[in-house]
């Protein structure tokens, strides 16, 4: 009997059913040749294993730490929170955590916090109820989201997009500089989305530079937006009528 | 100091396996680590995405694959700043044996390299990883037929290059 590299490939990776492997070993016990063309298959196993073996020995460098240590951990969880797998949450974080529109902490301060270079997270719009912390925008991004225009500013805050949501929640994204957003209609006030450090995207080498948005907040767009944004005459339409 | 929850200590975990995952694809050092950390940003975006029970390497490492195609090589391309696969042809050449032995870089290691991306791929989830024929094939987005024959071509250049007679792995 014989038996094609292949197979023996497929042997050597434990993917063959047991008929074949007892014929396999049979016939190797009477057949050098196979059994050498075996065992080279296994050398050749054992030898990828070790590649690059060294670079795997190094230890987690400070830099791919920060990377993953970036995304909202439990102690973050009264700022952002993500969605997904609930046990990341510590009982006393998943308290709602209500924050006076104009305090002038929560988000931004939370931001300056953040190492350059991560990405803060996105929170999954779609389950938000209203025990679930929320979060919402200071005065001068509240006053900003209920008047501003989409486009260049003059002020601290500047609005990128308008969007109509899947819940039919007006949804906006906003920076201020250091901070990156997307803020949505709840009610009569705004709670943000998702948030992001905006300068240090264009730390990262894959992405351009010239983007204002972080990609997390174009991600969070993307999950929630319900056809196209809101052209200027939409967006003034929908101001006007309060958001609603 | 932020408290890592389950998900992000499980990525650390993977994390020496995705940095050889990067080194195999991305060969420079940079581009390899520049490659680990659009992953895990990634990751760490869609985390959501994520279903739990399921294996978190294969899925972190489909995004890896992914963000390797979509970006890294597109970029390559233009900068052709990194090195060409046909590196891994001039093993012969004295000057860049030299060079590879100061940077560490083993026989091995060159073979991989050599590889067409396509068995590269094969042979780095199969043979390196571990995943299993269907995971492989689910990952890299191929039927199952393609990727035994792109493992078996693959196996089979690699074997030539270690193994035949005289080679020094």
């Amino acid at each position: 009997m014989t038996f094609d590299d292949e197979t023996l490939g497929a042997y050597v990776d434990g993917e063959l059913d047991q008929t074949t492997v007892a014929e396999i070993e049979t016939a190797a016990t009477r057949d050098a040749v196979l059994a050498a063309r075996i065992d080279k298959a296994r050398r050749l196993k054992g030898l990828l294993g070790g590649a690059f073996a060294s670079v795997m020995a190094e230890p987690t460098s400070e830099r791919f730490m920060r990377v993953v240590a970036g995304a909202p951990a439990p102690t973050s969880a009264e700022i952002i929170r993500f969605q997904g797998k609930p046990k990341a949450a510590k009982p006393q974080a998943a308290k709602p955590v209500s924050r006076q529109a104009g305090s002038g902490a929560g988000l931004w301060t939370m931001a300056a916090c953040l190492a350059a270079g991560v990405i803060l997270g996105v929170i999954a719009p779609w389950k938000t109820t209203t025990t679930e912390t929320t979060l919402s925008p200071n005065r001068a991004v509240t006053v900003a989201l209920n008047r501003q225009a989409s486009g260049p500013s003059a002020g601290p805050v500047r609005i990128g997009l308008s969007f109509k949501a899947k819940d039919g929640a007006y949804c906006r994204t906003f920076s201020t500089g250091a901070t990156a957003g997307l803020a949505c209609r709840e009610g009569q006030t705004w709670a943000v989305r998702a948030a992001a450090p905006a300068a240090v995207v264009a730390d990262t080498a894959y992405r351009t530079a010239s983007s204002e948005t972080p990609q997390a907040v174009l991600d969070a767009v993307d999950a929630m937006i319900q056809g196209e944004p809101l052209d200027a005459q939409a967006e003034a339409k929908a101001r006007k009528a309060g958001w609603k | 100091m932020t408290t890592l929850d389950s998900f992000q200590t499980d990525l650390l975990d993977l994390l020496p396996r995705l940095r050889r995952l990067a080194r195999i694809l991305a060969w420079e050092p940079a581009d390899a680590d520049d490659l680990t950390q659009l992953t895990l940003e990634r990751a760490l975006v869609r985390r959501d995405q994520w279903r739990e029970g399921t294996r978190l390497d294969s899925w972190v490492f489909r995004m890896m694959k992914n963000a390797w195609i979509d970006e890294v090589r597109s970029r390559q391309r233009k900068a052709r700043v990194l090195t060409p696969p046909e590196f891994g042809d001039n093993v012969a050449d004295p000057g860049s044996a030299t060079l590879d032995a100061r940077l560490g870089v083993s026989a091995v290691e060159r073979a991989l390299a050599a590889l067409p991306e396509d068995q590269k791929l094969a042979v780095a989830m199969v043979l390196i990883e571990g995943l299993s024929y269907q995971e492989a094939s689910q990952l890299l987005e191929v039927p199952m037929g393609t990727l035994t024959s792109r493992l078996a071509r693959g196996r089979a250049a690699l074997q030539a290059t270690l193994l035949s007679e005289g080679a020094q792995p």
